[in-house]
């Protein structure tokens, strides 16, 4: 079905032509449109001539509509320069528009989930930020007691996996990294020795020890010879065909 | 065999024991009284020193001497010789109590004169020797560290220590 408006466009086009097209034959051009107009509006106007004159309509609005685009695209970005330029849009963004409503309309867990935050992270300069933060400042302002005292300590140590981590450690590692001579140049072992030894009275300890042996050997010499004793009397006993008293 | 309670009347084995080792003491102390004379004389005349060369029966005296003189202090005063010390035995008087000085010194007299009579302890039912019988002494087990408390104390319940002696 033919457009209405592309119809009227062509017969628009039409008359802008015609008006364009001076050279020609004014008298001729203004007949042809009067003849064309009343055929049309006495509907006896050809079938192929209103397409004709659709195509028509149809080419010139595509080439106005890029017309426009162009125009658009010459005259927009220096007038909206010049407007944005003229006027304060912030004093005017802060009196016509209520942002905590605005704000309230967002969807901010929609925002952050489609945001690619590592690439985010990725673009930060951390060393740079560090650079001018002024940590001792924080730090000196920061009531760490109060933050302490706020924190559950049991509850952070209990979830702690201790023995994963004591896993993760490679205790030969550790110790290839500890300098033994020096930490033992460190210290003073001689007092160390002295300090051991007074502390365990060594010397007690070893009189002690001493005393317990040989007291122990003296007593098997002296459960051995009383046994003999006993011997020695239960044979003569029974050499002298001797009863022995009860005990 | 279980070790029969150490109380009671100490027989041959131990004596002999004791015997032996108070000869010990008795030979060293001898040799040290030697070697003592022999560091006085050095000292005394350096340039005429030679080493004392006893006669036999000087060496033979001195030994008796020094014996005697040992046992009796033991005796009379701990009842203990070191040997006895060593076997865990106690001489007393048959009442329990210290020896005393004269019995102490004749005990050591017919121990070192006649130490046969020791042998006598393994016959005698009360194994009691020559010197026991002669002296009215008793040698006595006794580990205890107390003087002879213990072993001078009379046993209320009549233990085996009272009834190997014989009745007075």
């Amino acid at each position: 079905m033919t457009h209405v408006a592309d119809i009227a466009i062509g017969a628009g086009a039409a008359v802008v032509g015609f008006a364009a097209v001076l050279a020609k034959p004014v008298l001729s051009s203004a007949a042809a449109i009067v003849n064309g107009g009343i055929a049309v509006a006495s509907g006896r106007l050809g079938a192929d001539a209103v397409l004709a004159l659709a195509e028509r309509g149809e080419l010139v609005r595509a080439r106005t509509e890029r017309l426009a685009i162009e125009l658009v695209g010459r005259v927009a970005p220096p007038l909206v320069d010049a407007v944005v330029t003229a006027m304060d849009l912030t004093q005017l963004v802060a009196r016509h528009i209520d942002l905590d409503r605005l704000a309230a309309l967002l969807d901010v867990d929609a925002v952050v989930a489609r945001a690619d935050l590592d690439a985010v992270v990725t673009r930060v300069d951390i060393a740079a930020i560090l650079d001018r933060v002024d940590l001792d400042t924080i730090v000196d302002r920061l009531d760490l007691d109060a933050v302490v005292a706020r924190v559950d300590l049991d509850a952070i140590a209990a979830r702690i996996d201790i023995e994963a981590i004591v896993k993760r450690v490679d205790p030969d590692a550790v110790i290839a990294r500890v300098d033994v001579d020096a930490t033992l140049a460190r210290l003073d072992l001689a007092a160390i020795a002295r300090q051991v030894v007074d502390d365990i009275e060594l010397p007690e300890l070893l009189r002690q020890s001493t005393g317990a042996v040989s007291s122990e050997a003296v007593r098997e010499i002296r459960d051995e010879s009383m046994l003999a004793d006993e011997a020695v009397a239960r044979f003569v006993d029974r050499v002298l065909r001797r009863r022995r008293a009860a005990p | 065999m279980s070790v029969p309670e150490p109380q009671g009347v100490a027989g041959l084995v131990t004596r002999v024991l004791v015997a032996a080792v108070d000869a010990t003491v008795v030979a060293l102390g001898s040799m040290g009284l030697y070697f003592g004379l022999a560091g006085l004389r050095l000292f005394w005349s350096p340039l005429q020193f030679r080493w004392p060369q006893p006669s036999v029966l000087v060496s033979t005296c001195t030994l008796v001497l020094v014996a005697i003189g040992y046992l009796t202090v033991a005796w009379a005063t701990t009842g203990r010789s070191y040997g006895a010390t060593l076997l865990g035995v106690r001489v007393l008087a048959r009442s329990r109590r210290r020896l005393g000085w004269m019995r102490a010194l004749l005990r050591a007299v017919i121990c070192v004169g006649v130490p046969v009579g020791l042998l006598w302890s393994a016959i005698s039912p009360a194994r009691r020797s020559w010197q026991d019988i002669l002296v009215g002494s008793v040698v006595v087990y006794d580990r205890y560290r107390d003087g002879g408390e213990h072993a001078m104390t009379p046993d209320p319940l009549g233990g085996a220590a009272a009834r190997a002696l014989p009745p007075a």
